[in-house]
Order: structure tokens, then sequence, then C-alpha cells
């Protein structure tokens, strides 16, 4: 009895050891959740964005679908737990089912993406100072508005994406104090003809230019814009590329580059700091305001692409102090 | 003076469905350029045999010839080719289309061999319009025209299709007098200016007089009948549709009747349509005593059970079962006062086709205490024995009291129907065509049945297309025309030929001046 | 065999043996063609079976998952099933379920600090209520104006959508940190047990159990279920039969839609604990498909829930462990739906067919002489 207890003690012994061994060479591996479907051009496609990042410097790792189904939540969590190291959460929807999930699974090291959860050892929280990139793009759209009205449609009436909004109408007033900015609220991310309807009636409201802050939705404010012949803003990921003719610029929020970042920075120095929140802003370079690529055209002008550039820099030097509704 | 051709002959041409004999070893011969009309009551064969000439049906056994030709393959496209339109009863048109577009309807004038050339339609609607003297505008849609227009519709549709020989089934059924007299206008019009060749399916006798050159009467699937109109009157018609061959049998009546069980004062209802069904009907029938109705069908006698039994709304009058007056009850509340009722329609009114044969034996039933335990728990067992006993009592014959009773022949689901009806100790039974499509077995034993529970001192009211089965067990009998009562009669006091004035109208007509309603 | 061709007469609507068999038939020809697709993209069908299979039922976690989507399935199938009973095609199950949960959400989160003993029922009685009523609406449209049920059921489906969308948008949103959308959370005292931690499986299932168990016995042995299924099958016969058919209807239909407001509830106490916009994604339309195929019989539904729930979650093991897409999954399901809807045609035409040779048979057997004779 006594020899085969050793014996045992020494067998699992060895297998630490080699375990420890091999967790030196080998990469964490990393599960990106998403509440909704891939391929909305925008917050979810952006964070698997980040996943690929990864994949490229060899990580393992997937991406699981919930399709808005509420009941697929908790348990894709724990399914991603039980097989990846890092379990990525992208989407709002996720805030209960982390507090749920997160504490009985302490061996797995949660990223929840946009939201400010705090309080949990293994939850590692980035939210985005996109106040600061709005404030970018409010610039550019009073600079290029000619009825002194400029508008925005909000995929939700609530503080993430009033974070926006802030930004955006402090940035519009600090071109042109004059400016009216008019904003309104689809109370759905999914549904583009929402988006369209909204977007219809703000440029008929007087407003030129748009700001869209509405996942897929937002699509809609784009069709809208090329049916006017009027200007629109992308968010998130840079969406030039979906209307070059008519979306000016794009507020990036590199969610993406951000998981990428806190994985790799796991990996060199073994730091994961859970239970905090990282604010990705500007001055991590998480924040930006895209145009496209040089073969789409162009409607800001480089000089006011350099006074961005230089707005930028007041930003990240604390020279700007952009209004935040965290 | 009229062309002997043919235009239609059918030789020993038999059709058998599931179960039932529809058409039973005819030959008929149709003459080219006449109006041709077809008479007899529901069942009779009529419509099956004009269908199997416009290829809905392809003859058991037998043959058709168009203008003699053999028809080798029955399909309506074949039928269309070979100049044969028909016009059904319901009407086969697009309500949201015009009248031109549902008339050149599949076969629509293109442009450039692709595109709907909407002017071409309209002109050759027009041109049809003009040539046939149908007026309907061809820009209308359909959905705003009348009945009586979208008949016209249908008619214009079938000769476009180049149809000459053309069969109307019911055509007068949904139309107004005034709509009736213009199509009659117009089939007369076609038959002498264009030589076309009318088949008038109809069970009204005064149509038939009024616009045939020939008649043909069906009864039980067979030809029993075919005159020049000009020798015969509708009495005579009438008799050959509802038959007087069968020698009447004797049942043994007992007792005498007794208090008034059911009382009908001035009752009015309307037909499915809307239309006024019976006019102000009122009779009574004491217990131990048969009511018969006489009556060719479609004269208000189904709506008329139908109000007594609860399913069809009174619009007027009153009735009295064993006193209690029964307006606005419920037909389970009026089952509740002691009346059991064998309906006319045993697929659509008397079971549950999908249901097995113990489900539809045990309907009525099913709370009752020997079949439910506190009127909620089924007592299956129970319900399946009582099933099984009613299933030997009553002969029924198929493959038991488990099978849908959708799988029995025609006789059997009526024996199932009258089973379970009689079982009920009813003091009033409301009993419509009992024997249709029974064998003549179990029509006996059905009728001694009726007879039984008469005897029994229950109130019959019985009515049925078959003058026989009227006269044979009737103590009273009441003929019925237009919603109306046209005469009352007891037992033997009145022969079976003579009724037929009473059917027909004819004693109407003739006091008609005198007495405006009745 | 003799059963198999009895059970094609026409008429028959039971779950009969012949049924049951071309279904086998239907999921293994499914199964297979999902093989060969799996064989096509270059991945092992054992494998992906085996995973799926393990997937669902291969820990304590995924078989009470599976379970959990079970009870969904069999529950709102067995609400589509009610009504179907008595003839009635409620499309509008969705709605009753968003009510349901909405009026459960409202009374749990409303009444905190009371006995948890107290306040469930009553917010049972506020999902039945709410879902029953809401059923009732169609339904009295239908039995006192003639208006076609599928229609309004479709169109009130968007209607309670929306207004619990606003509700928890707008007048009853939380003030909780974090949660976008959805009213406050209920008293943690009323949410269900977990049957097995980390599952989705509470005590909802429990609950199930008994709705199931209650619905098998008034559709199959109560004198009430005889009545609904008569009026279903024929209204007009019914109604001769002396059947409140109207009564009948609308009890069928506030019964269906309780169920679904049922589900609702469900959803709110066992696992989310707050009413969520996202509360359901279309399970009703998921129920009802499993009542569909199994002609709408409980017992059949109870077990087509299983199985489509093994599908379901063990799919999305699939695709984790083996990386198989899991809209394969999908595909083989609709494939199934599709051969058991081509199924009734197909028995329609063989039926049609053998029946025509035989009268032709018998009248060649006895008519044709006849004629021969006369002539």
């Amino acid at each position: 009895m006594k020899k085969t207890m050793s014996l045992l003690l020494a067998f699992s012994l060895a297998l630490a050891l080699m375990s420890f061994a091999g967790a030196e060479e080998a990469l964490p591996s990393v599960a990106v959740v998403v509440a909704g479907g891939l391929g909305d051009r925008s917050f979810y496609d952006s964070a698997s964005g980040g996943l690929e990042l990864l994949k490229a410097e060899g990580v393992k790792g997937t991406v699981i679908e919930c399709k808005n189904d509420a009941s697929l939540f908790e348990q894709s969590l724990i399914a991603a737990a039980e097989s990846f190291d890092f379990v990525v959460a992208v989407g709002w929807e996720f805030w209960e089912p982390l507090e749920t999930v997160a504490p009985e699974l302490p061996d797995t090291k949660f990223i929840f993406v946009d939201n400010e959860l705090t309080g949990i050892d293994n939850i590692y929280a980035i939210t985005y100072a996109e106040n600061e990139g709005s404030f970018l793009v409010g610039y550019i759209a009073a600079k290029l508005s000619e009825t002194g009205v400029i508008g925005a449609v909000g995929g939700e009436d609530n503080t993430t994406i009033n974070n926006f909004m802030v930004g955006y109408k402090q940035g519009a007033a600090y071109a042109n104090p004059d400016i009216r900015v008019e904003i309104s609220y689809t109370a759905d991310y999914e549904d583009p003809a929402k988006g369209k309807e909204h977007a219809l009636a703000l440029y008929d409201k007087g407003a030129d230019v748009i700001f869209q802050v509405a996942g897929k939705t937002g699509e809609g404010v784009f069709e809208a814009a090329k049916e006017k012949g009027k200007y629109a803003i992308g968010v998130d990921s840079d969406q030039k590329y979906i209307a070059p003719d008519v979306i000016v610029c794009s507020m990036i929020k590199e969610v993406g580059l951000s998981v990428y970042d806190a994985v790799t920075r796991y990996v060199e120095d073994g730091s994961f700091p859970g239970g905090t929140v990282w604010n990705a802003n500007m001055k991590s370079g998480l924040i930006s305001v895209g145009f496209g690529d040089e073969t789409m055209p162009q409607q800001v002008s480089q000089a006011l692409i350099a006074e961005v550039k230089a707005l930028t820099e007041m930003i990240v030097s604390g020279e700007i102090v952009v209004e935040t509704t965290r | 003076m009229r062309e002997q051709q043919s235009a239609v002959r059918f030789t020993r041409v038999s059709m058998q469905f599931s179960g039932v004999l529809a058409n039973d070893n005819v030959t008929l011969d149709i003459h080219s350029g006449e109006v041709f009309a077809l008479v007899g009551e529901n069942g009779a064969g009529k419509s099956t045999l004009m269908n199997i000439l416009y290829g809905l049906h392809t003859p058991t056994a037998g043959d058709v010839y168009v203008r003699g030709k053999r028809v080798e393959r029955y399909s309506p496209a074949g039928a269309i080719t070979m100049g044969v339109g028909m016009v059904h009863q319901h009407f086969m048109l697009v309500p949201s289309f015009t009248v031109a577009q549902n008339i050149v309807l599949s076969r629509e004038p293109k442009r450039r061999g692709l595109l709907y050339d909407f002017k071409k339609a309209e002109e050759t609607v027009h041109a049809l319009v003009n040539e046939y003297g149908l007026s309907v505008d061809p820009g209308a849609r359909v959905s705003q025209l009348g009945l009586g227009l979208q008949q016209r519709v249908e008619i214009l549709k079938t000769l476009h299709r180049g149809a000459d020989i053309l069969i109307l089934d019911e055509p007068t059924a949904v139309l107004t007098p005034q709509e009736t007299d213009d199509l009659f206008a117009v089939i007369r019009r076609i038959v002498q200016e264009k030589g076309m060749t009318v088949i008038l399916i109809t069970h009204k006798l005064y149509e038939v007089m009024a616009l045939s050159d020939r008649v043909g009467v069906m009864r039980g699937g067979r030809l029993v009948g075919l005159e020049e109109t000009k020798n015969v009157n509708e009495r005579m018609l009438a008799s050959m549709m509802t038959g007087s061959e069968m020698p009447p049998g004797q049942f043994a009546r007992e007792g005498s009747a007794g208090d008034t069980a059911v009382e009908v004062l001035g009752l009015q209802t309307l037909n499915d349509r809307g239309l006024p069904a019976v006019k102000g009907v009122s009779f009574s029938i004491r217990r131990g005593e048969i009511l018969g109705v006489a009556g060719i069908e479609g004269n208000g006698q189904s709506e008329l059970v139908e109000a007594i039994a609860g399913l069809r709304p009174l619009r007027g009058g009153e009735v009295r079962i064993r006193g209690q007056r029964i307006n606005g009850l419920l037909p389970g509340e009026i089952r509740g006062l002691g009346l059991a009722h064998v309906p006319e329609d045993r697929r659509l009114t008397g079971a549950s086709l999908q249901a097995d044969v113990t489900d539809n034996l045990l309907a009525g039933r099913q709370r009752e205490k020997r079949f439910a335990v506190g009127r909620i728990h089924r007592k299956r067992g129970a319900a399946r024995q009582y099933a099984e006993k009613l299933f030997r009592a009553f002969d029924i014959r198929g493959a038991g009291v488990d099978a849908p009773a959708g799988s029995l022949s025609g006789g059997n689901l009526q024996k199932v129907v009258v089973a379970r009806e009689f079982s009920f100790d009813a003091p009033v039974f409301l009993i419509s065509q009992p024997t249709r499509g029974v064998d003549i077995g179990a029509a006996r034993s059905i009728h001694q049945s009726i007879v039984d529970k008469r005897n029994a001192g229950a109130a019959v009211l019985l009515v049925s297309a078959d003058l026989d089965e009227v006269f044979q067990l009737s103590d009273r009998i009441i003929t019925m025309y237009e919603g109306r009562i046209t005469g009352e009669f007891t037992a033997g006091s009145i022969e079976k030929a003579e009724i037929g004035y009473y059917m027909t109208g004819d004693r109407i007509a003739r006091h008609h001046s005198g007495e405006e309603a009745l | 065999m003799m059963r198999l061709l009895r059970s094609l007469l026409p008429g028959r609507r039971k779950l009969g043996f012949a049924y049951l068999f071309s279904l086998a038939i239907s999921v293994a020809l499914a199964l297979l063609l999902g093989a060969l697709m799996m064989r096509l993209t270059g991945y092992s069908p054992v494998e992906g079976y085996a995973a799926l299979v393990k997937g669902a039922f291969g820990t304590r976690r995924a078989l009470g998952n599976t379970l959990a989507k079970a009870v969904t399935l069999s529950m709102t199938g067995l609400a589509m099933a009610v009504a179907a009973q008595a003839g009635i095609f409620n499309v509008g199950g969705e709605g009753q379920l968003f009510l349901g949960g909405m009026a459960a959400a409202i009374v749990g989160s409303q009444l905190t600090g009371w006995p948890a003993a107290v306040a469930v029922p009553l917010a049972f009685v506020a999902a039945i209520t709410a879902g029953g009523l809401y059923a009732l609406l169609p339904g009295v449209l239908k039995v006192r104006l003639k208006v076609n049920e599928v229609i309004t059921t479709i169109m009130l489906n968007s209607v309670a959508i929306y207004l619990c969308a606003y509700l928890a948008n707008g007048p009853l949103r939380t003030a909780d940190k974090g949660i976008a959308a959805g009213t406050n959370a209920i008293d943690p005292a009323y949410v269900f047990p977990r049957l097995i931690p980390l599952s989705n499986l509470t005590a909802s299932a429990v609950y199930a159990a008994v709705l199931a168990l209650l619905c098998w016995y008034v559709m199959k042995r109560s004198t009430i279920g005889y009545e609904m299924k008569l009026t279903g099958q024929n209204p007009r016969f019914a109604r001769y039969m002396g059947m409140k058919t109207d009564r009948l209807i609308l009890w069928s239909m506030a019964a269906s839609g309780a169920l679904c407001g049922i589900v609702g509830l469900f959803e709110v106490y066992g696992l989310h604990r707050r009413f969520i916009p996202s509360l359901s994604n279309e399970f009703y339309f998921d129920g009802m498909l499993v009542a569909m195929i199994m002609r709408y019989d409980p017992v059949g539904i109870v077990l087509m829930s299983v199985f489509f729930a093994m599908l379901k979650i063990g799919g999305t093991a699939m695709e984790l462990g083996v990386g198989i897409s899991s809209e394969l999954i999908l595909i083989v399901q609709s494939i199934i739906i599709f051969f058991m809807a081509a199924q009734s045609g197909l028995a329609r035409i063989v039926r049609e067919r053998r029946g025509r040779r035989a009268a032709r048979r018998r009248i060649e057997g006895k008519n044709v002489p006849q004629g021969e004779a006369t002539s």
C-alpha cells in the first residue's frame, strides 16, 4: 500500500514536471466568444481579427458564435474555458454570465472587452477611450459640414455608446462652436433597415455628415448616405472600403489589437492583471482615425488631416481633455 | 330542322370510386347543336359523367367519343383540344386579375414571344365579346364583378379556348332570377347563332323545361330516362328522378300518436350564401309518429333540419321541442332536450373521418359515467367494448373499431352514424337521407330501426330524396318547394304520382295570383 | 407489414408504426448525408459523430445542457401540439413566451424579499396569465370573427417582442452596471436551483416534467382532450355532436399560450435572472418543427426534443473539438424536416395509385363481363 502510494506520488511528480517544462515553450490557446455572429464588419470582426494576429504567431484559437441565443452565453464561456487558456468575451451580454462562470473556473483567464467589469481575479477588462477618437471624427464632421448640422446614429442609449457621443459633440464644437449635433438611437445593433430609416430622418433634418455607432445597424447609415449623396463616418474598424464615396473616415477602436496586446504581454512576462481594467486609449495607439487606403477617393483634405494629427498629439499629451461618460 | 350529328357519345361507361359505383354502364348520345339537360338528385352520377367528358376522371370501363373520335387519354387539356369546355359550380378565376387577363390565362398573347401583351389581350377579348354578344368589360377586375358576370367570364374563357361543346354544372345555383334569365338568353344565342352544343347539369326542373331540347335522367349512377323535352313535364321528370320501382316493403306499425313533441312555427332561415332558404314553415310532430318531408333536393329541406338541430341560426319563427323553446340554443343543449340527428352529409357532418370508429361511435357519450371517471378520466376499455357491441349489432363491415372512420365505405360509415344516433334513447329524431348510398339489405334494416323508434314512442322527422322511402315510412307527409310547405297529407291519402305536383310548385303556380306569400 | 399498409389508409394522421418507420429512415438518411458531407470536407464521420454524441452526453454538464435544451424544445412543442389538437395553428408562441417571461420578471423583481414559496407561484400565475391571455386574443378573433389565426398570431409575435424590448430598454430598464438592456434582476432567493452545477439544467426540468405529463394526460386520456381532438379533426362534426367547440378552441389556445409563458418564466428564473431582450432566439419555432414532425404526439415530441437537443448541443461541441462546422448539423436537421414533409406527399401518391389499381381490378373482375353479356 505504502509502496503504491509512493509510486503514485513519484509518477505524478514526474508528470507535473513534464507539463511545466512543456508550458514554458507552448503558447497559450485563445477562444474568442462573440454574443452575435461574425460578419458585422465592425466590433465582432475586429475582435476575431485580433485572434488572427495571434494565430499568425502560432497561437491556437477559435471563435465561438452564440448567434444571439441567450441560453448559450454561459455555456459557450464554459465550453471555451474547458479547452482554451484565454477566453475573450465580446459583447456586453456576457456581463452576468462572466460574473457567474468566472469564479467557478479560476484556471481560465478571461478577457472582457468593452466593459468595465472589475473585482474578479481572473477577468481582465478592457475599455476603450472611444470618446477620444470620437472627438477627432466630430472635428472632421464639423469641418466638412456645409449646413452647420451633423448627426450620429447610436445603437443604444447607454454608457458605452454615449461615451462616443460626448467626444463627438466636444470635437465638433471645438471645430465650430455654432455646430448643431442631432443624435438618434436605433435600439438595435443588427438591423441595417432601421439604421437607414434613422439616418434618412437625420439627413432630412439638415445633417450632412452622420457618425454611425450601431454595429451592423450602421450599414444602413451608409446606404442612406449613398442614396442622399451625403457623408457618413464609420466605427470600430476602418470601414471606408464599404462605401468609399460617402464614408469620409472611421473612428477605429482596435479591439483585436488590444486582445493581441493583452495575450502577448502575458506570453512575454507572464503578467495577467486580472480584476483590473485597462483603458485602451489614444496614447496606447489603440484609438485612431482611419481614412482607408490611397486607392480610395478622399473627401478629407491633407490640411484637415494635418489638423487632426495635431489634435491627436494634444490629446495624447493631455493638452486637450476629452469628456467621458465613464 | 336539327342535324342529328353526334357531338358526344358515351358507350357503356362505368366509374367506380372506392366503394361507390358512381356511373353504371351509361350509354348516351348527345347531338350536335342541342341543349341537353342532365338531371338527377345529388349523387345520381351526373357530375361524374360530365367530369369524365371533361377529362377529370378516367372511366373504369367504357368509352367516350367526341364527334366520333374516341378519347384516348383523359385530361382536361385533352378535352379542351377536342373542343370540350366546362364551367364548374365554383368559378376558377383569379380575383385580382382583369376579365381579359383571366380569359387569356395560360394562352396569353406575347410580344416578341416573351412579354405579356396586355393590349392584344384586351383586343382579343373585345372581339370575343362582340362575336358572342356577351357584354362584359374586359378591363374590369374579376373581384369587382357579380357572380352572374363572373360566370359569363368563365363561359368566355372556354370559348376563347375554342370550345364548341360547353358543359354547365348547376349554372343557376348561385344566380339571382335576373342573372338566370340573362344566362338563358346567352345559352340560347350561342346555340342558335353559333351552333354550339350545351350540356346543362341541374336538378331544377323548370330550367329543363325552359331551355333544353332533350333531357336525360340519372339515378343511382344509371341513365333511367332519355326524352325529348317537349314530350315530358316536370312531374314525370320528378318521379323518374326519385324512382318508384322498388316494391314498398311493409313495416308493422304499433301504437298511436301521442302528445306533440316537436312544434315548428313560421321557421325562417338562410342558406350558406345568405339567401332565404326556408320561408316560414310550420308543422308539428307527435310522439309515435313519422313525419316525412318530400321534395326535390335544394328546396330548403336541409336548412330546415339544420335549423331545428341548432346548426343553423333561425331568422324568424320558433321551434319547440317537448314544449321547450330552442331558439338560440347550442346543438349540444338541444340534444340535451332529447334530440338525436342523422345528418344528410355523413362525411362532412356525421363523422370525423380521421378519428377511429370507436371515437365516432362514442361521440356524445364521452362524459357519461360508464365512459369517464368524474367526467374527466376516459375509460378507454369501456368505450372500446361499447363500440364493438354497436359494430356487431349494426353489422358494420370494415377493418374494426380501431380503424379510422374514413377507411369505411359510404354505406358502412352511414351505419356508424345511424348506430350512434339510434343508440340515444331520444324522444325526437331528425333523420336526413338515411339510406343514401347504402345497399338494399342495410337500407331495410335502417328502415326497420326507424319504425322501431316510432313504435317505441319517438317523434321522427324524415327527410329523403327517395320518395319510396318517404311513402313507406311516414305517417304523414309534407311537401316542400322553394322553402315553403306546399301540401300536407296523411299516409295513403295521396298517390306517389300525384305528389309530384306539390314537389314542383305546380300547385303554387296555380294559386299564385291569389296568395302572394304562403 | 399489414399494420404498415393499414396505417397508410386515407385520413390516418396518427403517429403510426409506418410513420415512425419512415421517420427512422429519414433520420438515418440525413445522418448518412451528414457523414458524406464530413467526408467531402475532409473530416472523419466516425470521429465527428463520436464527438457529437460525447459533446451531448459525455459529461454531466453536457448532459445537463442537452436536457435543458430538450426541456425548452418539448415545452414549446407541446404548446404547439395542445393548440393543434383543437385545430389551431398557434404561430404566436414566441410572443407569448416573451410576455410570460416579462410578466414573471416583473413579479420577481418587484416583489423582493417575499418567501420564494409565495413569490414563485405568483410568478407562475403572472406568466400563465400573460401568455394565456395573449394567445386568447387571436383565439377570440378566430371564433367570433373567423379571422385566420395563422396571420394574427404571426403579427402579434412582433407586437409582443417589440413591446418587451421597449420595456427592457425604457421604463423597466435596470440601473445595474453592465446591463445594457434588461429589467431589474429577480430576488436571488427565487432563482431556480441548478440540477447539475454549471450546466443550464435547472429546476425548470422538474416543472417541465410535470407539465409534460399533464399535457399527455389531457391530450390522450381525458374527455376534454377527446373533445379537443374531434374539434380539431372536424369542427362541424364536433359541434353537431354537442361539443362546445368555440369554448374548446379558446381553452386550447389559452393553454398553449400559458405553456409558452411558462417557458419564458423558465428562461428568466432558470438562466438569466432578469428579462433580457434576447430571452428567446426563436425557441418556439424550433419547438413547432419538432411538434409537426412528430404529428403533435406528446410522447413523440418529448423524445424528438431530446434528439434535436443532442444535435444542437453536440453540434457545438463537435465544432469545438473536431472543427466540423456546426452548420452541418443544421443541414442534417433540415434534411430530416424535408424528408418528413415529403413523406406525407409520397405516402399519398402511393396510396392513391394503390387505391386506383384496386378499384380497377374490382371492376374488371365484376362489371366488364356483365357488360359483355349484355352486348
